[in-house]
């Protein structure tokens, strides 16, 4: 298996970060089409409650193992020249950035196709976890729809 | 008999608490013990890795094998 890359950050994904991440890429000009998908955290209402934020928790090395095991799948799958992908571990207020997913491929369909497979499959399959805390400091565990 | 040590994340954390030490021959029977000690387990659907490897059926234990429980997936 290849080397295990880090995917976490302790904090929300900054839009800085991302626009950086891009500006990163113009050296490669191979590429003809990025893909970008980005998590953000909602207010969602349960009964009387708001949702402030989700915490998120991982079981980290296995969620690495896992994640490095799908990237060499998608990278065997679609045509594509690179995939960057950030989740956030700890608080990550409504608003706020959690996920950043960034495929780049020649054409735009491998890049497409590639970035939605890869957030189901870090949805379905990598042991992270979100707690949703509301506005009076309760919580509810997170469900992915 | 084999001593394992049983870790566990997000709601099953909750209930369970911090990392401990338990003794069981396999998964199966580490299951049915855990879900008499704590009978909020019942209902809900977990998923268990050994030694960061997921298992999906009854599971011989070794000392300090190490068991992870772990609620379903929530990430994104």
């Amino acid at each position: 298996m290849s080397k295990i890359k880090n995917i976490f950050q302790n904090s929300p994904i900054s839009p800085l970060f991302i626009a950086e991440s891009i500006t990163k890429h113009s050296t490669k000009t191979e590429i003809g089409a990025h893909h970008i998908f980005l998590g953000q955290i909602r207010a969602d209402k349960v009964e009387n409650k708001t949702v402030k934020a989700i915490e998120y928790t991982s079981f980290e090395d296995l969620a690495l193992t896992q994640m490095t095991a799908i990237r060499e799948e998608i990278f065997a799958k679609y045509d594509i020249t690179c995939m960057h992908i950030y989740h956030s571990l700890g608080v990550v207020n409504r608003g706020e950035i959690c996920l950043f997913v960034f495929t780049s491929s020649k054409h735009r369909k491998e890049a497409t196709l590639a970035c939605n497979e890869v957030v189901e499959r870090i949805k379905n399959e990598l042991p992270i976890w979100g707690k949703e805390i509301f506005e009076d400091e309760t919580h509810q565990w997170k469900i992915n729809q | 008999m084999a001593t394992i040590k049983i870790i566990s994340f997000g709601r099953l954390k909750e209930i369970l608490g911090s990392d401990f030490e338990f003794d069981a021959e396999n998964t199966n029977e580490l299951l049915n013990q855990l879900n008499e000690k704590f009978t909020q387990l019942k209902d809900l659907k977990l998923r268990i890795a050994v030694n960061q490897k997921i298992i999906l059926e009854n599971t011989e234990l070794k000392n300090s094998d190490v068991v992870a429980l772990m609620p379903p997936y929530s990430g994104g």
